[in-house]
């Protein structure tokens, strides 16, 4: 008890001594933590259109990688696939957006993907819920491509408009018996949300998912 | 990172687990016979529970597929659990000295 | 020495915080149970209230009763600990006010309006649609505005009174904890910075802050309750402190394996994680020495076995489930699955609703100045059912887990059609049928908790005469 407290002799022993360490573990950490942080932030920073026309390769590509192709390879390099920035690609009928027209769409279904809780059903990079797939790499999911069961089901022919017919009435387009429920997403909504899933399946996850497409034998060696 | 063989999936979650309750049963005996609530004895039990927790480290850096020197800290990394606690009962007995026994 | 202790106005405070926490974990248990139940039959509710919605409440409600009774027992701990009144404890009272009804009105919103469109405004009203950090930024700030006024109350009430290695501990503890809710308040397109910052908040917050805040509770608890040395008491939280911080700061690389993030996190998520059951070893031990020492001489049988199934349910949860899947080589097969889920339930539940209950337990036998406190039939069914419960919500949904990482991730590459696939799987099913089972046990022993929290004085009482 405090009343018949000591002050004691041995180091070891001595409260001051073990309050010290703690100070000390606890702010080298922390000092540690700031320090790679901050060489994460320069790394995680979204890139340019710039960066994507000189093919600068980012961790996080610039919003406009809409107007680009996206695959998914094996790189025998880094022992895993990678997101791989291909040629021009039309996205709803165009390949020309500025950056600030990608940014908007980009914004808009960021914003969308929050205050409709994708993630309280799916995870994004892995993380939220486990009651929907995962959409890291939705837009490359070969059930959204030509030859998939999505186009032909919502009587599109691209990846882009199945998206945007779907994310409208999800649960007049299920495929399980586990649907998604109809979130009142305007055409406007769903076309961010579409631009927002494409330039997530840009981002270098360090192979995560791993394997993925490998029913098509397409990623894999 | 290596692919994985999903048959030794199970192996990786057993091995995993058992490093850590190992780990806790090694303490919790030598606590135990520290302040005598078993016998000496049983000091016995208590460093073969490590040495079950070691051979489940190791096997779980194995099944990994971790390079052959991840391995050789693995083991390093053991015997500064063994120390632990030798260390941790040095202290409280000194500190018991000081406050209990004046 | 009486354990009758002056009315001290805080504590009166804290009593509120508890009631208030309790009814919040009522809530969240069944929100839980309707989210599970709409994986058996997802026509149930549908369109109308939500997984999303249910599971939303379902995890805002378990933050929230948490931070709660965590304010709770730190204004209950106080003047026990300085010998004097909390400094400006009727503007911390006024706090409990603005702060209950802030929450009231979220959930409100939470349960009516759902989702809004996809505008700043929905998230300065509505929901964040953050996982945890769902609060719209309207009561973000009010959050932070009580909070602050919390703060306050500790900082000046340590100040004043006397000074313990415990009251600095939680000082020092709280401040850490209030800044980092700061770091979750902001938005940005960029959905890899979004998640890198998410992180801070809820890693450092369950793997670190609260951590060391269930190490100050277990050594005023073993004081209390057991009337352990408080000099090698406050010793041993020096050190585990060290260890926690230590190793749960950066531990926190365990997340930036897959988000977008640079690779040399995996070998220093996988160095430090590794090393966070240490502490979680070292906390359990702690208990059974202490307890050793006293030969289980207890005043307070309820607490006392809360605080035991804290050491464990703390060590297995956060120690050997967090240890399973922490390595990035199999992370990258559990990430995200059902795996993360039965970790989470065990971790949350062993390391802090166990030791939070113990904590209101304590409260109701020190502010009835009741001297020793027994267990009644309830006290036990309770503790045992809800454990139970978690416990085999826990082992179904690792079972689940492991079919996923098998069949989805390993065979299917996680694709929308290899996701189903592992979905349907016979063993995975089981786990989710199960699952809910022990989700009804656990609620069920959630009743007859709330019974023995409402009855167990006045037994007490009676027994004495
Ligand atoms: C209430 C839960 C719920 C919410 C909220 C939800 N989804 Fe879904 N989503 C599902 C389910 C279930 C499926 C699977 C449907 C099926 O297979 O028939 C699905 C399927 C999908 C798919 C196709 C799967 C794939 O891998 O490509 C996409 C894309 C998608 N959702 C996007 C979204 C977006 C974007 C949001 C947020 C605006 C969202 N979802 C919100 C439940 C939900
Ligand atoms: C009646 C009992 C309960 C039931 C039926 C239940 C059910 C659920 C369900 C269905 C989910 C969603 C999982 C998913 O996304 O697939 C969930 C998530 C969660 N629950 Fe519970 N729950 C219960 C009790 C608890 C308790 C007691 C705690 C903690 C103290 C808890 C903590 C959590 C957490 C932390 C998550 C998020 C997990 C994650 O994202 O990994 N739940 N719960
Ligand atoms: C009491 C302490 C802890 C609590 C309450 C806790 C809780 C959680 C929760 C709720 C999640 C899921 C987050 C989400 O929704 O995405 C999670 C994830 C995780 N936890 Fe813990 N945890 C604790 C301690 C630990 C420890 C000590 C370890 C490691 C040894 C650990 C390893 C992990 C890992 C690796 C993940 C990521 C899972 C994934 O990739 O999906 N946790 N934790
Ligand atoms: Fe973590």
């Amino acid at each position: 008890m405090s009343e018949d407290y000591k002050e004691p002799e041995s180091v070891w022993t001595s409260n001051r001594f073990w309050s010290r360490s703690a100070g000390w573990v606890t702010g080298f950490s922390a000092v540690l933590l700031i320090l790679l942080t901050m060489d994460t932030l320069g790394q995680i920073t979204m890139g340019s259109a710039e960066d994507l026309a000189n093919k600068v390769t980012k961790r996080v590509p610039s919003a406009s990688v809409i107007n680009y192709k996206v695959t998914y390879e094996y790189s025998a390099v880094r022992g895993h696939e990678v997101p791989v920035i291909g040629e021009k690609e039309l996205f709803f009928g165009r390949n020309d957006y500025s950056e600030a027209e990608a940014n908007a769409l980009l914004e808009k279904g960021k914003l969308t993907s929050q205050a409709k809780n994708c993630m309280n059903c799916h995870t994004l990079l892995g993380n939220g819920a486990y009651y929907a797939p995962d959409l890291t790499k939705a837009w490359l999911d070969p059930a959204w491509q030509a030859g998939g069961v999505m186009q032909g089901m919502t009587g599109t022919t691209s990846t882009d408009e199945a998206m945007l017919v779907f994310l409208q009435n999800p649960d007049k387009y299920a495929s399980h018996a586990r649907r998604m429920p109809n979130l009142g997403i305007t055409p406007e909504e769903a076309k961010g949300l579409v631009a927002f899933l494409k330039q997530m399946s840009s981002i270098d996850t360090n192979g995560f998912p791993r394997n993925f497409n490998k029913i098509q034998g397409s990623t894999q060696k | 990172m290596e692919y994985l063989d999903p048959e030794s999936f199970l192996g990786i979650f057993a091995s995993a687990a058992a490093v850590i309750m190992f780990g806790a049963i090694y303490v919790g005996i030598f606590t135990l016979v520290k302040i005598e609530k078993v016998k000496p004895l049983y000091i016995a039990l208590a460093y073969l529970a490590w040495g079950v927790q070691t051979y489940s480290m190791v096997m779980l850096g194995i099944l990994v597929k971790s390079d052959p020197f991840t391995v050789k800290i693995l083991f390093a990394a053991m015997v500064g659990y063994l120390l632990i606690p030798h260390f941790i009962y040095f202290l409280v007995h000194r500190t018991h000295e000081r406050f209990e026994h004046i | 020495m009486s354990i009758a202790t002056p009315k001290y106005l805080s504590q009166s405070l804290a009593m509120k915080y508890f009631f208030v926490a309790v009814v919040l974990f009522g809530a969240q248990l069944v929100m839980g149970l309707i989210a599970a139940y709409q994986f058996v039959n997802p026509e149930f509710l549908f369109n109308v209230f939500n997984f999303s919605t249910a599971r939303m409440v379902h995890i805002n409600a378990l933050v929230v009763w948490m931070l709660y009774a965590m304010i709770g027992s730190a204004y209950w701990m106080l003047p026990e600990e300085t010998g004097i009144e909390t400094v400006g404890i009727k503007l911390g009272t006024l706090g409990f006010y603005i702060l209950t009804l802030a929450v009231t009105i979220v959930v409100g919103v939470y349960i009516l309006v759902q989702v809004g469109p996809g505008t700043e405004a929905s998230i300065w009203l509505i929901n964040e649609g953050r996982e945890y950090l769902e609060a719209p930024r309207w009561a973000d700030i009010g959050i932070t505005v009580v909070v602050l006024i919390f703060v306050y109350n500790v900082f000046a009430t340590v100040m004043k009174g006397k000074r313990t290695g415990i009251t600095t501990v939680l000082m020092a503890d709280l401040i850490a904890l209030a800044g980092l809710y700061l770091a979750g308040m902001f938005y940005t397109s960029n959905i890899t910075m979004d998640q890198f910052w998410w992180w801070w908040v809820i890693h450092l917050w369950v793997e670190a802050t609260w951590e060391v805040f269930v190490g100050v509770l277990i050594a005023y608890g073993l004081i209390k309750v057991m009337h352990a040395n408080r000099q090698i008491v406050e010793m041993w939280l020096w050190i585990e402190v060290t260890m926690l911080f230590g190793s749960g700061i950066l531990g926190m690389g365990h997340h930036y394996f897959w988000i977008g993030t640079p690779e040399y996190w995996w070998e220093i998520g996988a160095l430090f994680s590794a090393l966070e059951p240490v502490p979680l070893v070292g906390m359990l031990v702690h208990v059974i020495y202490d307890m050793g020492k006293h030969n289980g001489k207890v005043n307070n049988g309820p607490a006392f076995s809360w605080f035991i199934v804290n050491a464990f349910g703390n060590f297995l949860g956060a120690g050997v489930w967090g240890f399973m899947h922490t390595l990035p080589q199999i992370n990258i097969y559990t990430h995200g699955s059902q795996f993360t889920a039965g970790h989470g339930h065990l971790a949350f539940y062993g390391a802090y609703a166990t030791i939070l209950i113990g904590m209101m337990y304590v409260a109701i036998q020190r502010r009835n100045g009741i001297e020793e406190m027994r267990s009644t039939a309830t006290s036990k069914w309770a503790v045992s059912l809800i454990t139970i419960g978690v416990l085999g919500m826990t082992v179904a949904l690792t079972l689940s887990g492991y079919v996923q990482a098998f069949v989805e991730r390993a065979e299917y590459g996680a694709t929308w059609d290899g996701y189903f696939i592992a979905q349907g799987a016979t063993w995975f099913t089981q786990g989710i049928d199960w699952r809910l089972a022990m989700g009804v046990v656990t609620f069920l022993g959630f009743l007859l908790l709330v019974k023995d929290l409402l009855t167990i004085a006045k037994r007490s009482k009676a027994l004495a005469n």
